[in-house]
């Protein structure tokens, strides 16, 4: 059997499917590592993505494998043999299934070698993406074996391919109103740019039980031998679609099937005071982080209530039922983002401080009209800038950058004592959404 | 004419035929029936010309290139006339719905993406065999979809995408793109004059015939 | 060296005759190409003559279980093989060269005969020494592991009969297996008939009757689907006069027997 299995590998049409599809796999994880490079999640979904090439490539490939069988003419032959059919074509699909796995693996492998030292939060919806990856592959190529075996012709693989590449677009279209089901039917997959959600099991497992009756309807094809026998495979289509849209959780609010991720979200922080902390995904920026946040606390320092402790802020807000449930900042607290921006090794912020220190005072409020929000916007950034004791830089401003410096320079003329007292109250206004910061920084309203 | 019926049906052209003729009325019915646009969503378009190319890379060689080396007629005009032939009844048949109700245009972009795709699925029956051809316009038109599907929706600000990158999505890009123009352009001179000239690799001797 | 013995392989033969047909009707296609046709050969070296277009590879067809019957009686190895017979017992002590024989190029010979081997559900433990005693019997052990698409047409040919052999068959089914074979195989591979003709039933389609003449140890003529003749190579060559067509003995005893037979059914 292994002897047996080892020929079948060596000879099939296994080693092209391994051969491009790894290739296919590498080059599309290698063109932008920047899909994953933050994080196990992203990774896990990141490969999920190129499945839209590489899962039509999968159902081209498992056709050509049974192409082949066909010009080799064997039938004659074979059709005298005491074993039957079936197990002779189970190792010809356990070796196509071994080569999609190995390539599958091995491209995630790659891949995950460059970042195992900086991924620190494994979540365990990851490995279950991967799974559900391979699993599709699998499908595929035996899907693909058994169309291809009921139509032995050249044409078939590309058309497959084709097909295969058609109907994964067509499926988000097709469900426009539930991304949750055309997620649940596809290998491929679209995700949220945020590494604080994750896949529910339940939404893992029916995609799963799904995907395997995919496969066993691919197997059912490659192994029937009657018109009678083949009709089975819609058996485990319609017992895998079932199964699966009854077992995946749904989230009733929007049709995402992402939900939060806490536990990715929980705080991880560093030794010593003050207190600096950053989310468990975030783990491997503490060390680099823990400086900047604490420099950042001794720029604030002086102002009366100053926070004591830096937190990351970690709620990106979406404004619909996926944002994070109601978190309240903590008034102690200073609140920094950590932005990874695909980055294996993200470079240590040269605005870091800055930036942090405009968010301290900028406010948001949801009635306002833009020229309100831009002139806040520039006060929070003159006071941000002048609290981290630098100048302006017009590169780095993201509101008019003449206004910004026209403040900070109105600022720089004032006595420190009198400067910290106006940001204070620019700060204390934050809760007010009537007022205008920059009249308050300029000194033209209390 | 009866050399020439024995040359199609040599080459499996009726089959293919239909089959190809069969799919363009596969995807115009639903088109006509459940769309709301007259235009056919170009990916869509794109991807037929990838089957009719894939379907046209069988009829590229016979089913004994040994016998058919041997043959006193000169290949080349042949072979030539082969793909200009089947150049102009893709184009023909897709350029046709453009008067009906469901249209597989812009009629500038299909004419540049079946040369380019034909001549690149004649390079591929040049170097690597017929049976193999429809590996090269497959692998390549799948991805530059799927590159242009995410540049669509990363931004459209970014303002027109690099040289490099034109050039290696030409078939998605608007007829004006001069890098494009000259992929798909060079693809169908390349594989004009390298299968005219050079026709399929011969297959191994043993190796059963196609059935 | 001990291994399981089944009780299959133990038992006395309980049958007469290996092949044995009355009144076997095998349609190819639509055309009846085996029409009544009686047939009973046992061990020994058969020889399966006749015409193109007699129906031998359907015969050989059905005896090998690719077609099943469509009429009369079939009994391989005693047991009944028409309707819905299960065949698996009689496939592990069958082997068969088909006329055109489809493999896979990629294999080396010493693959090709060891799937097949494992194909016929050989015991795993035998396999290996079987598998290089085939190949060596048909004389490729040199070329053992090179790929089936270098061979050349008779090495193919010799390949395809190493799979044949490779599970020690009760009955061997050979069509037109000398095709491509240079007059020093031919030598080798008559031996080698003779030498499994000892213990099996071995029925071998040719057309070239000084084949039959000398390695069978029986002849067996058919035309139009029926049996026309059936005795020894002697008595075969007997039958003609030099008034027949053919340069040999046998020859004219073919044609002679031809021609007597077309004429008794007025063709």
């Amino acid at each position: 059997m292994i002897r047996v299995l080892r020929i079948n590998a060596r000879r099939s049409a296994a080693p092209l499917t391994l051969l491009l599809l790894l290739v296919a796999g590498l080059i599309c994880m290698f063109v932008s590592p920047g899909m994953w490079a933050e994080g196990w999640l992203y990774l896990g979904t990141a490969q999920r993505t190129y499945l839209i090439l590489l899962w039509p490539l999968a159902l081209a490939l498992g056709a050509w494998q049974m192409r082949q069988e066909h010009r080799a003419q064997v039938d004659e032959l074979l059709h005298t043999v005491a074993r039957p059919r079936w197990q002779r074509l189970a190792v010809t699909a356990a070796v196509q299934a071994l080569a999609v796995t190995v390539a599958y693996l091995v491209a995630f492998a790659a891949a995950a070698a460059w970042i195992a030292d900086t991924a620190t939060y494994l979540p365990g919806s990851v490995p279950a993406m991967v799974a559900n990856g391979v699993l599709s592959l699998v499908a595929a190529v035996w899907i693909g074996m058994g169309v291809g075996y009921l139509l032995p012709f050249l044409v078939t693989a590309p058309a497959l391919a084709v097909v295969g590449f058609g109907v994964q677009i067509s499926l988000s279209v097709v469900f426009r109103g539930s991304e949750w089901l055309g997620n649940l039917l596809s290998p491929y997959m679209s995700r949220p740019w945020d590494p604080y959600y994750t896949l529910p099991a339940g939404f893992n497992g029916g995609q799963a039980i799904w995907l395997a009756g995919l496969a066993v309807a691919g197997l059912v094809l490659v192994a029937a031998a009657t018109r009678r026998s083949r009709l089975t495979a819609i058996a485990p289509l319609v017992l895998g679609v079932g199964l699966a849209v009854a077992i995946a959780p749904r989230q009733d609010t929007d049709s995402t099937p992402w939900v939060r991720d806490l536990v990715g979200a929980q705080m991880v922080c560093a030794d010593g005071t003050p207190r600096v902390c950053v989310t468990k995904v975030r783990t491997a920026q503490l060390p680099k982080m823990t400086p900047l946040a604490r420099e950042a606390l001794a720029k604030v320092a002086e102002l009366p209530g100053a926070p004591t402790s830096a937190m990351e802020d970690w709620t990106l807000s979406y404004g619909d039922g996926r944002d994070a449930p109601g978190v309240s900042p903590d008034p102690n607290s200073l609140e920094f983002l950590v932005e990874a921006g695909g980055e294996i090794r993200p470079r240590a912020g040269e605005d870091f401080v800055p930036r942090t220190l405009r968010d301290f005072l900028a406010r948001s409020c949801p009635d306002t009209t833009q020229k309100q929000y831009d002139e806040d916007q520039a006060a929070a950034e003159a006071g941000g800038y002048w609290l981290a004791g630098r100048p302006t830089d017009p590169a780095q401003v993201l509101s008019e950058p003449n206004r910004v410096r026209q403040l900070w320079d109105g600022l720089q003329a004032l006595p420190r004592k009198q400067a910290l007292q106006r940001i204070a109250a620019v700060r204390a206004a934050r809760e007010q959404c009537g007022t205008s910061l920059t009249d308050i920084l300029t000194g033209r309203s209390k | 004419m009866r050399w020439l019926s024995l040359y199609l049906r040599s080459r499996g052209v009726p089959p293919i035929a239909g089959a190809g003729l069969g799919l363009v009325a596969l995807a115009w019915t639903p088109w006509t029936m459940f769309s709301k646009t007259r235009d056919v969503d170009f990916p869509y378009v794109l991807l037929i010309v990838v089957l009719l190319v894939s379907a046209v890379s069988v009829t590229l060689a016979g089913p004994d290139d040994a016998l058919d080396r041997t043959a006193a007629k000169p290949w080349r005009p042949r072979r030539l006339a082969h793909l200009l032939v089947t150049y102009a009844l893709i184009t023909a048949v897709l350029l046709a719905t453009l008067a009906t109700p469901a249209r597989f245009g812009p009629a500038a972009e299909v004419s540049r993406d079946v040369a380019g795709l034909l001549g690149l699925t004649a390079l591929g029956a040049a170097l690597l065999g017929a049976h193999r051809s429809w590996f090269l316009p497959l692998l390549w038109t799948l991805p530059a979809l799927y590159i242009s599907a995410i540049a669509g929706e990363g931004g459209a600000a970014e303002g027109p995408p690099s040289w490099t990158r034109q050039a290696l999505t030409w078939m998605m890009q608007p007829i004006d793109s001069r890098p494009a123009a000259i992929v798909a352009a060079a693809l169908a001179i390349a594989g004009l004059l390298a299968f005219s000239l050079r026709g399929t690799p011969p297959r191994p001797a043993s190796d059963p015939a196609p059935a | 060296m001990m291994r399981v013995i089944s009780a299959a392989e133990t038992a006395p033969t309980t049958y007469a005759w290996a092949v044995h047909a009355s009144g076997l009707q095998v349609r190819a296609g639509r055309h009846l190409a085996v029409d009544g046709l009686d047939l009973a050969i046992g061990t020994g070296v058969h020889g399966l003559l006749g015409p193109n277009g007699a129906g031998k590879t359907t015969l050989m067809r059905a005896l090998a279980t690719v077609i099943n019957p469509s009429g009369g009686a079939l009994a391989l190895l005693g047991q009944d093989v028409s309707g819905r017979a299960d065949l698996r017992q009689i496939r592990r002590n069958l082997g068969y060269l088909p006329q055109h024989f489809g493999f896979y190029p990629r294999f080396t010979v010493r693959e090709f005969v060891e799937y097949m081997a494992w194909l016929k559900e050989m015991p795993k433990a035998n396999i290996a020494a079987a598998v290089q005693r085939a190949i060596d019997r048909v004389g490729l052990t040199d070329r053992a592991d090179s790929k089936l698409k270098t061979l050349s047409g008779g090495m193919l040919r010799r390949a395809g009969i190493a799979q044949a052999i490779v599970n020690d068959p009760e009955i061997l089914l050979l069509d037109e297996p000398t095709v491509g074979l240079d007059p020093e195989q031919r030598l080798d591979f008559r031996e080698l008939l003779r030498e499994i003709g000892v213990d099996s039933c071995v029925l071998v389609s040719t057309h070239l009757v000084e084949d039959v003449v000398a390695a069978c140890s029986d002849v067996v003529l058919v035309d139009a689907g029926r049996l026309v003749y059936q005795g020894t190579p002697a008595d075969l060559a007997s039958r003609g006069d030099a008034g027949d067509a053919g340069d040999s003995p046998a020859e004219r005893g073919y044609s002679a027997l031809l021609r007597a037979y077309r004429k008794a059914n007025g063709r």
